[in-house]
């Protein structure tokens, strides 16, 4: 199983769209994929599951309640019925996936007030811990029976949430926009993921993927000069990703409810969004030496809605 | 300003490029220089041979008065407490520890003391070098070796671990090309070593219960006739466990001191150097007194007494030789 971590702390550089981006393009090939959403924001979340719209909680929306949950039965006498990412730390014997409409995909959401209880945490022994956790849920057997592949989005920061899941990464991928704070942004990652391997034994050092050049408009000087100067540099050049995402008002589109379908793999082929997103998932597939040569399949609710 | 012209200017390289380059190379090969380690994934070694004689969880607790090692714990606490205020100054950690991975934590080779000390600061992280592998007893004797305050029987653990570690042969010429070539000892302290790694297992013991603590005491003790052993050992005159560093708990009869490897054994090679059991030394520059004395103890018509040249010193010394061993003989002779 592999596990790969999307993560940058410069925000706005398109971790979530990367993560969903890979996770639909494997799962849709056949790859049993789990999308673990570790941002507060939980902007991941809210692309696959609908969420509680509960003003009592301090975001205003909560993770839907699990529909395996029975309240009446006695083994869940003690849980809320909602499960989130922050319950690796929390509560791990209350975690479960929900399923999404895209075959293949689960995800496991975000729950803000949670997520951020953990990210607060700077004792020492308490990020250990954290990391332990995180390190013993990814990595373990069960896991890896249930999936192939395991895409963590995470929040623009470095603190014990994005530590952990660095911790328990095979493979990391940086996407980045083509500007001085993004560039800038890359060094504390590329630290990151140095000290993440000089603590690591030989035999699991953690992969970089590559460095995802993203929000990209070609004729800009300031994007294409930037790019330029990243792959003609002999020590980054087998770093940057030969494929990018374009500056496309179309991902944002396809975040709207109104828009259907909703992933960009269900556009028309030809378009050149879904054409980037395809590049993007191949080479990432490729690296992490996932199988997605069978045919990709139609979302479900989409599929019934075009039936219909 | 043309659009050429701010292309080129952009894909110029800038202060951050540089930067993330820099960091792009040095990750190519992990595992060279020394790393921030979380101290909480530091475990502690339980053999490595050095005493901590502190609590090592919490090395500031107090030491009660009716401690029996009071006076060796508050030492240790006082210099520790050193260590960690040059810690703490602007100069910092100097040297980084040692640790090996096991695992996904780590343990502690190298560097008890800037453990501790960081431990005493309240530290999260420390500077660490990470070894993968290799001689890990090894690298805790050279350590240990170099240090005053480690004991005799420290030292002797660390040895015999580091030797079983190497999988040295247990015969004189391989410990000591070992201790030449991989500890850095000097002939002399090599075959030192050797001998009292050979040397009885008596003596062993004794190291172990604290009774001889000198490097220069256990090598002669080493030397001598293994039926003198437990004598020299007795007229040292200390009580088990009296001498610093001794096993705190040593049954009769036993060593709580690592096994020596197999082939070794505690019955030894006819050891080549040390004392024989006669062995007369003695010089004199009077050849006339020789001559007296030769007359009483060897008697008058002793055979050859006649033919001594009394001009030539070096037959004068065979004659002063002979009648001490004569006389020797003469005094072991029973009745």
């Amino acid at each position: 199983m592999k596990i790969l971590v999307v993560s940058q702390n410069k925000g706005g550089t398109g971790k979530t769209s990367t993560s969903r981006i890979i996770a639909e393009f494997c799962a849709r090939r056949g790859v049993r994929t789990l999308l673990l959403d570790l941002d507060p924001q939980c902007s991941l979340s809210q692309r696959y599951l609908e969420m509680q719209r509960d003003l009592t909680s301090p975001d205003g929306i909560l993770p839907p309640v699990h529909p395996e949950y029975d309240p009446t039965a006695p083994e869940d006498a003690n849980w809320d019925g909602i499960s989130s990412s922050a319950n690796i730390i929390l509560a791990p014997e209350r975690l479960y996936a929900y399923s999404t409409q895209i075959p293949n995909l689960d995800i496991i959401p975000g729950n803000g007030q949670d997520l951020r209880r953990v990210e607060l945490v700077r004792e020492d022994d308490v990020s250990e811990q954290i990391y332990r956790n995180m390190r013993d849920f990814l990595r373990s057997e069960d896991m890896a029976a249930e999936y192939d592949l395991v895409v963590v989005d995470t929040s623009p920061s470095k603190g014990p949430l994005t530590t952990s899941a660095m911790r328990a990464a095979t493979h990391v991928i940086i996407p980045t926009i083509m500007e001085p704070q993004g560039v800038e942004g890359l060094q504390g990652m590329l630290m990151m993921f140095r000290a993440e391997n000089y603590l690591r034994a030989p035999d699991d050092l953690v992969q970089l993927v590559g460095i995802l050049p993203n929000k990209i408009t070609p004729r800009l000087a300031l994007n294409a000069g930037l790019l330029e100067s990243l792959r003609s540099n002999d020590a980054l050049r087998d770093y940057v990703m030969p494929c990018h995402l374009g500056q496309r008002v179309a991902f944002a589109e396809a975040d709207h409810e109104s828009v259907r379908p909703r992933s960009v793999f269900d556009w028309p082929k030809k378009d050149p969004a879904r054409l980037e997103a395809e590049a993007v998932g191949q080479y990432v597939a490729e690296k992490l030496g996932l199988d997605v040569s069978r045919p990709p399949v139609v979302a479900d609710s989409d599929a019934s809605e075009a039936a219909a | 300003m043309t659009a050429m012209s701010k292309s080129k200017r952009f894909g110029a390289q800038t202060k951050a490029t540089a930067t993330i380059a820099q960091i792009a190379e040095s990750t190519r090969e992990p595992g060279v220089g020394s790393e921030m380690v979380p101290m909480a994934r530091i475990l502690r070694d339980p053999n490595n041979n050095r005493h901590i004689p502190i609590d090592w969880d919490n090395p500031g607790a107090p030491i009660d008065d009716d401690d029996p090692q009071v006076e060796l714990k508050r030492d240790f606490l006082e210099k520790l407490e050193g260590l960690a205020r040059s810690i703490a100054s602007p100069a910092g950690l100097l040297c980084p520890i040692v640790v090996v991975r096991r695992g996904s934590d780590f343990v502690l080779v190298a560097g008890q003391r800037r453990y501790l000390a960081h431990k005493l600061l309240g530290r999260e992280k420390i500077g660490a070098i990470i070894r993968h592998g290799g001689p890990v007893r090894l690298a805790q004797l050279l350590e240990n070796t170099q240090r005053e305050d480690v004991s005799l029987r420290e030292k002797l653990v660390g040895l015999i671990s580091a030797i079983s570690e190497d999988g040295v042969e247990f015969a004189r010429p391989s410990i000591v090309e070992f201790l030449k070539e991989k500890v850095g000892q000097s002939k002399s302290m090599a075959y030192l070593w050797a001998s009292i790694l050979l040397g009885p297992e008596l003596l062993r013991k004794a190291i172990d219960d604290g009774l001889v603590t000198g490097l220069r005491e256990a090598g002669s003790i080493a030397a001598l006739d293994p039926s003198e052993v437990a004598d020299a050992i007795a007229n040292i005159g200390r009580a088990p466990g009296e001498g610093e560093g001794a096993a705190e708990v040593s049954d009769e009869g036993s060593t709580t001191l690592p096994a020596p490897p197999a082939g070794s054994a505690n019955t030894n090679e006819r050891r080549s150097r040390g004392r024989p059991q006669t062995h007369v030394v003695v010089k004199t520059k009077n050849s006339h007194a020789v001559r007296w004395l030769a007359e009483k103890v060897l008697g008058a018509d002793a055979e050859g007494l006649a033919d001594v040249d009394l001009n030539d010193m070096k037959q004068v010394q065979e004659l002063l030789k002979r009648l001490f061993e004569h006389a020797e003989k003469q005094l072991n002779e029973p009745g």
